[in-house]
C-alpha cells in the first residue's frame, strides 16, 4: 500500500473554516446524506440524499464517480431500508402512513427512472441472499394459518409474487418471530419467546436438514449474553459479563450450553462488539476508549491499515462501514465531535481515497468545537473519565460552565462525538462538562453497581469532582448544572449541595420526588414494579425523601428552568409539577415549558431546537449575558438569531407543542424584530392592529407594518394593500393600494395575495378598475381538495367584499354575479329570507351519550352579557325562499356581515362573507360571546347578491 | 405500565348504580361523620358513557362529566372501600376490569378524598383496543381544588386514597400549609 498517496489526497479536501453563529436550522436537521452502501461488486456505491421534496437514493460509479439518481421517495415516504442484491436490483423496505412496503427496484444505471420498475414484494420479506446461488434469496411470508413459511426463490419469480416455483425449506409449528442466515455454516437461525417464561429462543438447522436445534436461550438474567458469530460449527462468540467485571468475548458451546474460554478482555473498558472473519477468526473488538469507539485489530494487515487510516484522519474516528465481496472496495466514514461526518471511497488495488459526501455540507461552511477528554480521580481516588467542550478560540465566550449530568443513571455512557444540542450551545459561547460517573456503562460491573441507591450522594459527588478539576484548569464566570432524565434531577442536586457555585438550573424529563417512583399509579405500585425501581434508585426507606427535590425546595437558591414532557411515561409531569408547586408556594424563581404531545425527550428535530433555544435564551436572560446584537454580526448570522427567536415566538403564538402564550410571542417577536425579521415585524404590527396583549394603537401597526414590508414581507405588503384599498385606519388610496398588493404578489404567488390583487381590480377607482383582471384572479385549476379548502376560506369574504364595497353598472355586476354562480353552482338569486330564532343563544349539551348538542334561544332581545361557563353567542337562525318551488338542486347565496359600531356611530366591519347553499339546509349566522373585552354595539347585515339588504338587527354585549 | 383490558360487547346493561354529578358549587357541604367527598381525574381521548365504582356506594359517573380531555369529578358519598368495575365506552363496549386488586381506592370520612387520574385512551374503530391505568397526579389536584373549590379545600383535608402509599398531600399539609 502506498501510504504518502492516501494522506496526501485527504490533505486536498481539508479547508479551514471560520467562526461564526451557526444557523440552529441547519444544526438540528437530518443528515443531507446517509445510509451509504456498496453493491456486491463493488461496482457501485449508493446514498441517500435528503431534499425538500423527499429523499433519492444517489448511485455512484466507483472507477469514474459518475452519479446517477436511481429512485425519488416523497416525503410522506420513509425510506427505512434498503440492500443491495446486485449491480441492478436493490431491496427497499418504505414505510408510507404506519404500513410497511418491501420492493426489489429493477434499474439500469443512467437509464431515466421512469424506465425502472419497483416490484411490490407482498406480505413477507427477503431474509438474505445465498451466496451459492447469486439469484435466488431466502423469503418468508406468512400462510393462511398465520404460520411462518420459508421459501428459497428466485428473484425474478419473487419480484412478480410467484412462489409456484419456490421451494419451501420450513413451515414452522412454532411462534417465530424472525428467521436469519448464517452465510459461512449455511445454517437458517430463528428466533421465539418461550410464551410462559418469556424467555427468547435461538434455535438453528443446516439449509438442508429439518431438524432444529437449540442454539441459545436468553432468560432474564442479570449479566449481558450478546452473541457476535459463529466460530466453528459447535462454537458461538459472545460478549458476557457472567464471570468477569468487565464484558468479555468468550467461546460458548453450543451442545453444553456453557461459556468456554476468554478470547479477549479489555483491562478498563467493557467490549462493545467484536468481528469474526470468514473462517471463525477473531478480527477485531470494539470498546469505547476516552468516549471514542475504538476497534483494536488483530490481522497485521488490518492492523497497518487502521493505523493508517488514524493518522491520515487525526482526531477522528474512521471506519470501513462496507466491503466490495473480494474486498476490492472500501466504503470509509468518518466523525468526531467536532465534525459531524463524511463518507469517503477507498480502492483498495490502486491504494486510493476518494472523498464522496459530506454527511451535512452546508455545516461544511463552520468551525465546530472538539472535545476535551479528561482523566480524573474522585473524592476515593477512583478513576473518572470527564469530557469537556469549550468555545474555539475567537468565538463567542460568555465563560460559563455549563455541568451535564448524563441520564439513567445506570448503564448510560457519555460518548465523544459530534452532537447538534452540544455544538450549539457551545457556538452560543458556553462550555460543557459531562462525567461518566459511577452507574455509567462501559467501564465494568463494580463500577456500575457503585451507582445503584447513589442518587444525589456519590454520584454527584463524582461530578463535583470533575468540577473541582475543571474549574482549577480553566476560569469561569458563571456555573449552571444542566441535564435530563437523571440529568435533571441531578443538576437540581448540584445546585442544592453547591448552592455557591451555581447560578442556574435547567431541568428537563426529570424526577424530582423518589418515594413517587413507586407510587406513580395502580399497575406502577405493584411489587413488580417496585422491586424493577429498587435496582436502581434502592429499596424504598425514609433517605429518599432527604434526596427528593420535592422534599428541600428551601435549599435551592438558584432560578431554574423546568422542561417537561406532557406525555412522559418514565418520568412523569407529576414530578414536575409536584416540583413546581412546592417552588412556588416557596416563592422561587422558576421558568417552566411544558411539551404537549411529548415523552420522555423530544421525537423530532424541531422539538430538539426548540428546547435548545429555550435554555439559550435563558441562561441569557438569567445570567445577564451580553447578547450578539445585529450590528456585531454579518447578514447571515442575524438571520440565524432572528430566525431562532422567531421559531419560539411561533410556538407561543399558535400553540405548537407548548401552551398559547401571548405574552412570550409577544416577546420574542420583539426579539426577532430587532434583527429585521420580517415576519416578525409584521405579526408585532397586528399586535398592536389588535391590541392584542399590547395597548392598541394603529399609528404603531402601521410603522411595524411598512418596516415589515421595507423587509419584503409579502405579508406586510398584503396588508398595507388592504388598508389602503378599504381605508381602514387610514385615508383610501387606490396607487398605494396597487403598489403594496402588487408586490405581494410579486414577491408571493399565492392565491391569497392573487384573490386581494383581484378584488382591487373590481372595487378600485376607474384608473385601475379592471373587471376581467378581477375575475380571471378567482379562476384556479389544478388544485387538490385541501387546497380548494383554503381558497375557498379566503375567497368567500373577497367576493363578499367585491359586492358590499364597489360601486358597479348593472352590467358589471351582472358580470360578477355570473362569477359568483358559476363558481358556487347557484341556480337563481332571487333569494328571501324568514325568521326563525333571533336573539341570545347558550349552548346546550345534549341529555344523551353521543348526541351532539345544540344552541339554544334564551332570550329574543338584543343585549347580554360574558359569563364564565356559559357557552353564549347572539345572531340569526333563518330560512331562505326562492320563486317558485325551489328543490335541493336549488342553490343560493347571501352576504352576511357584522360591523362593531361605535359610541359616534361610525362601524367598523368584523367579517363579511358569502354564504350559499340550498333553500332546504340550515342557515344560521352567530358572534359567540367568548370574554369580557367583547362589549359593544355590533350590527348585522345580510344582503343578497343584487346588493339589497334583506335583514339588519343591531346587539348590545355588556 | 398500561395494561390491555378486555373488551366485552354489551347486550344487556345491567345495574342499580345512583348516577351522580360532580359538585358544581363551592360551598362545603355539611357531610355527616360516615361520609367523605371523593375526588377523581378523567383523562379520555373519546367520550366515555359511563363508568362504575362499587363499594359502601354503588354510584355511576355519567357522560356528562366524561368528555374527551381531562377533567376532575367532585362528589360526595360513604366513606370505605371502592373499586373501579367498570368503563363503559359507548352503547356497544365496556372495559371490564380484571384485576381488581389494582383498582382499589379508599375514601376517608370528612376529608376530600383525591383517589388518581382515571387515563383512558382506546385506538381502532371496527376492533377497539384500550389501555387504562389510574394514575397519580396529586399535584393537579390540588391545583384544581385551589382554582375551582377554594371554599371546600379550606374546610377539609385533602387526602390521597388512590394505589400505593404516596405522602405528598401528607407533606403539603404539614410543611407547606398549602392544603389543610
Amino acid at each position: 500500500m502506498k501510504k504518502m498517496t492516501l494522506t496526501l489526497l485527504v490533505y486536498l479536501f481539508t479547508f479551514t473554516a471560520e467562526a461564526k453563529l451557526i444557523p440552529s436550522e441547519i444544526l438540528f436537521s437530518q443528515p443531507e446524506f446517509s445510509m451509504a452502501q456498496l453493491a456486491p461488486s463493488g461496482k457501485y456505491l449508493s446514498i441517500t440524499e435528503k431534499g425538500d421534496k423527499g429523499v433519492k437514493i444517489v448511485i455512484v460509479d466507483s472507477k469514474t464517480f459518475e452519479t446517477y439518481v436511481a429512485a425519488s421517495f416523497h416525503k410522506q415516504q420513509k425510506l427505512t431500508n434498503y440492500v443491495w442484491l446486485n449491480d441492478s436490483q436493490i431491496y427497499i423496505q418504505i414505510s408510507q402512513n404506519n404500513k410497511r412496503f418491501e420492493y426489489i427496484y429493477d434499474f439500469t444505471f443512467k437509464q431515466t427512472s421512469k424506465e425502472n420498475k419497483f416490484n411490490l414484494i407482498k406480505n413477507g420479506y427477503i431474509v438474505n441472499w445465498l451466496p451459492d446461488e447469486p439469484e435466488k434469496v431466502l423469503f418468508t411470508k406468512k400462510n393462511n394459518k398465520n404460520r411462518h413459511v420459508l421459501y428459497k426463490v428466485a428473484l425474478n419469480d419473487l419480484k412478480n409474487n410467484n412462489l409456484k416455483n419456490a421451494a419451501i425449506l420450513d413451515i414452522s409449528e412454532r411462534n417465530i418471530g424472525d428467521y436469519f442466515f448464517d452465510v459461512r455454516f449455511k445454517r437458517i437461525v430463528t428466533t421465539e419467546v418461550e410464551p410462559e417464561t418469556n424467555d427468547i429462543i435461538l434455535k438453528w438447522r443446516p439449509l438442508k436438514s429439518k431438524k432444529w436445534q437449540t442454539l441459545l436461550t436468553f432468560k432474564d438474567k442479570d449479566y449481558q449474553f450478546t452473541p457476535v458469530g459463529f466460530i466453528s460449527e459447535d462454537l458461538l462468540a459472545v460478549l458476557s459479563n457472567k464471570d468477569t467485571d468487565k464484558v468479555v468475548l468468550h467461546e460458548f458451546n453450543i451442545k453444553t450450553q456453557k461459556l468456554g474460554k476468554i478470547l479477549f478482555q479489555h483491562q478498563k473498558y467493557d467490549l462493545a462488539n467484536a468481528e469474526l472473519d470468514d473462517n471463525g477468526t477473531l478480527q477485531s473488538v470494539h470498546y469505547y476508549k476516552h468516549g471514542l469507539y475504538t476497534k483494536q485489530y488483530f490481522d497485521p494487515q488490518n492492523k497497518n491499515f487502521s493505523a493508517r487510516l488514524s493518522k491520515t484522519f487525526q482526531g477522528k474516528t474512521a471506519f470501513i462501514i462496507d466491503s466490495s465481496l473480494d474486498g476490492s472496495v472500501n466504503l470509509i466514514y468518518t466523525v468526531s465531535s467536532d465534525h459531524p461526518g463524511r463518507f469517503l471511497l477507498y480502492d483498495n488495488t490502486k491504494d486510493k481515497l476518494q472523498s464522496i459526501e459530506y454527511s451535512y455540507p452546508k455545516l461544511e461552511d463552520y468551525a465546530f468545537a472538539k472535545t476535551e477528554h479528561i482523566n480524573i480521580k474522585g473524592a476515593d481516588g477512583t478513576s473518572l473519565e470527564a469530557f469537556l467542550t469549550k468555545p474555539n478560540t475567537g468565538s463567542l465566550d460568555h465563560k460559563t460552565l455549563l455541568v451535564m449530568p448524563h441520564g439513567g443513571p445506570i448503564g448510560v455512557q457519555e460518548i465523544d462525538y459530534f452532537s447538534a444540542k452540544i455544538q450549539y450551545l457551545v457556538n452560543q459561547g458556553f462550555s460543557i462538562l459531562r462525567v461518566n460517573f459511577r452507574g455509567s456503562a462501559g467501564f465494568g460491573k463494580a463500577f456500575l453497581e457503585q451507582g445503584v441507591g447513589q442518587f444525589g450522594k456519590l454520584i454527584e459527588q463524582d461530578i463535583t469532582s470533575a468540577v473541582d478539576h475543571v474549574t482549577t484548569q480553566y476560569k469561569f464566570n458563571h456555573m449552571c448544572s444542566m441535564g435530563s432524565s437523571y440529568g435533571g434531577y441531578s443538576s437540581v442536586m448540584l445546585a442544592m449541595k453547591y448552592p455557591s457555585k451555581y447560578q442556574c438550573v435547567v431541568a428537563a424529563y426529570g424526577i424530582y420526588d423518589l418515594p413517587l417512583l413507586f407510587n406513580e399509579s395502580n399497575y406502577r405500585a405493584s411489587d413488580e414494579f417496585r422491586k424493577n425501581i429498587a435496582s436502581v434508585v434502592g429499596e424504598l426507606n425514609e433517605s429518599h425523601i432527604s434526596s427528593s427535590p420535592v422534599y428541600m425546595t428551601d435549599k435551592l437558591q438558584s432560578p431554574i428552568l423546568l422542561i417537561a414532557g406532557t406525555d412522559d411515561n418514565i418520568a412523569t409531569i407529576e414530578h414536575t409539577n409536584r416540583f413546581n408547586y412546592v417552588l412556588q408556594k416557596h416563592n422561587k424563581n422558576i421558568e417552566r415549558i411544558d411539551y404537549q404531545r411529548t415523552g420522555h425527550g423530544h421525537s423530532t428535530l424541531w422539538g430538539a431546537r426548540h428546547e435548545a433555544l429555550s435554555v439559550v435564551d435563558f441562561l441569557y436572560k438569567t445570567l445577564a449575558l451580553p447578547r450578539p446584537m445585529p450590528d456585531n454580526l454579518s447578514e447571515k448570522e442575524s438571520s440565524a438569531v432572528a430566525e431562532d427567536y422567531a421559531l419560539l415566538a411561533d410556538s407561543y403564538n399558535f400553540e405548537y407543542r407548548v401552551e398559547k402564550n401571548i405574552k412570550k410571542a409577544h416577546e420574542y417577536y420583539t426579539s426577532a424584530a430587532k434583527y429585521k425579521h420580517s415576519r416578525s415585524l409584521f405579526n408585532l404590527g397586528a399586535y398592536y392592529h389588535q391590541g392584542n396583549i399590547v395597548e392598541k394603537s394603529f399609528a404603531k401597526a402601521l410603522k411595524y407594518y411598512k418596516e415589515s414590508a421595507t423587509q419584503d414581507y409579502a405579508g406586510a405588503h398584503q396588508r398595507l394593500g388592504r388598508l389602503y384599498m378599504e381605508g381602514e385606519e387610514v385615508t383610501q388610496d387606490f396607487d398605494q393600494a396597487f403598489m403594496h398588493l402588487t408586490k405581494a404578489v410579486e414577491l408571493d404567488k399565492s392565491d391569497e395575495n392573487q384573490m386581494r390583487l383581484g378584488r382591487f381590480y373590481c372595487i378600485a377607482n376607474k384608473k385601475y378598475q379592471d373587471l376581467t383582471k378581477c375575475i380571471d384572479s378567482f379562476k384556479f385549476t389544478d388544485k387538490s381538495r385541501k387546497e380548494w379548502k383554503n381558497i375557498n376560506k379566503f375567497k368567500k369574504v373577497e367576493y363578499a367584499k367585491i359586492f358590499t364595497d364597489g360601486s358597479y353598472t348593472q352590467k358589471e355586476l351582472q358580470r360578477l354575479q355570473e362569477m359568483i354562480i358559476t363558481d358556487y353552482e347557484l341556480t337563481n338569486l332571487n333569494v328571501t329570507i324568514e325568521v326563525e330564532e333571533s336573539g341570545i343563544f347558550h349552548f346546550q349539551e345534549s341529555n344523551k351519550f353521543g348526541e351532539s348538542g345544540m344552541n339554544e334561544l334564551v332570550n329574543d332581545g338584543n343585549s347580554a352579557s360574558y359569563q364564565k361557563g356559559i357557552d353564549a353567542s347572539y345572531g340569526l337562525y333563518f330560512s331562505t325562499d326562492l320563486p317558485g318551488m325551489a328543490s335541493y338542486k336549488d342553490n343560493t347565496a347571501l352576504i352576511v356581515k357584522w360591523s362593531k359600531i361605535d359610541k359616534t356611530g361610525s362601524s367598523e366591519t368584523l367579517s363579511n362573507r358569502i354564504l350559499w347553499g340550498n333553500t332546504k339546509g340550515s342557515w344560521f349566522s352567530t358572534r359567540n360571546i367568548t370574554n369580557k373585552d367583547e362589549a359593544g354595539n355590533y350590527q348585522l347585515e345580510i344582503f343578497d347578491l343584487n346588493k339589497r339588504e334583506l335583514y339588519q338587527r343591531k346587539f348590545t354585549i355588556n | 405500565m398500561h395494561r390491555f383490558i378486555s373488551l366485552l360487547t354489551i347486550f344487556l346493561i345491567n345495574g342499580c348504580a345512583t348516577q351522580v354529578n360532580s359538585i358544581k358549587v363551592d360551598q362545603d357541604k355539611k357531610l355527616s361523620k360516615e361520609k367523605g367527598y371523593l375526588l377523581i381525574g378523567i383523562e379520555t381521548n373519546r367520550n366515555l358513557k359511563e363508568i362504575r365504582i362499587s363499594g359502601p356506594d354503588y354510584i355511576s359517573l355519567s357522560h356528562a362529566d366524561l368528555r374527551l380531555g381531562s377533567n376532575f369529578i367532585l362528589t360526595d358519598l360513604t366513606a370505605g372501600t371502592y373499586t373501579i368495575e367498570k368503563v363503559k365506552l359507548d352503547k356497544y363496549w365496556q372495559l371490564e376490569i380484571e384485576d381488581e386488586e389494582y383498582w382499589t381506592v379508599d375514601v376517608q370520612p370528612e376529608k376530600i378524598n383525591y383517589v388518581g387520574h382515571l387515563h383512558v385512551k382506546t385506538t381502532g374503530y371496527w376492533q377497539v383496543y384500550s389501555q387504562i391505568e389510574l394514575i397519580n397526579k396529586s399535584s393537579f389536584a390540588v391545583e384544581f381544588m385551589e382554582e375551582n373549590f377554594p371554599n371546600i379545600l379550606a374546610e377539609r383535608t385533602l387526602n390521597y386514597g388512590g394505589p400505593g402509599d404516596d405522602n405528598f398531600l401528607t407533606f403539603l399539609t404539614k410543611e407547606t400549609g398549602a392544603v389543610k
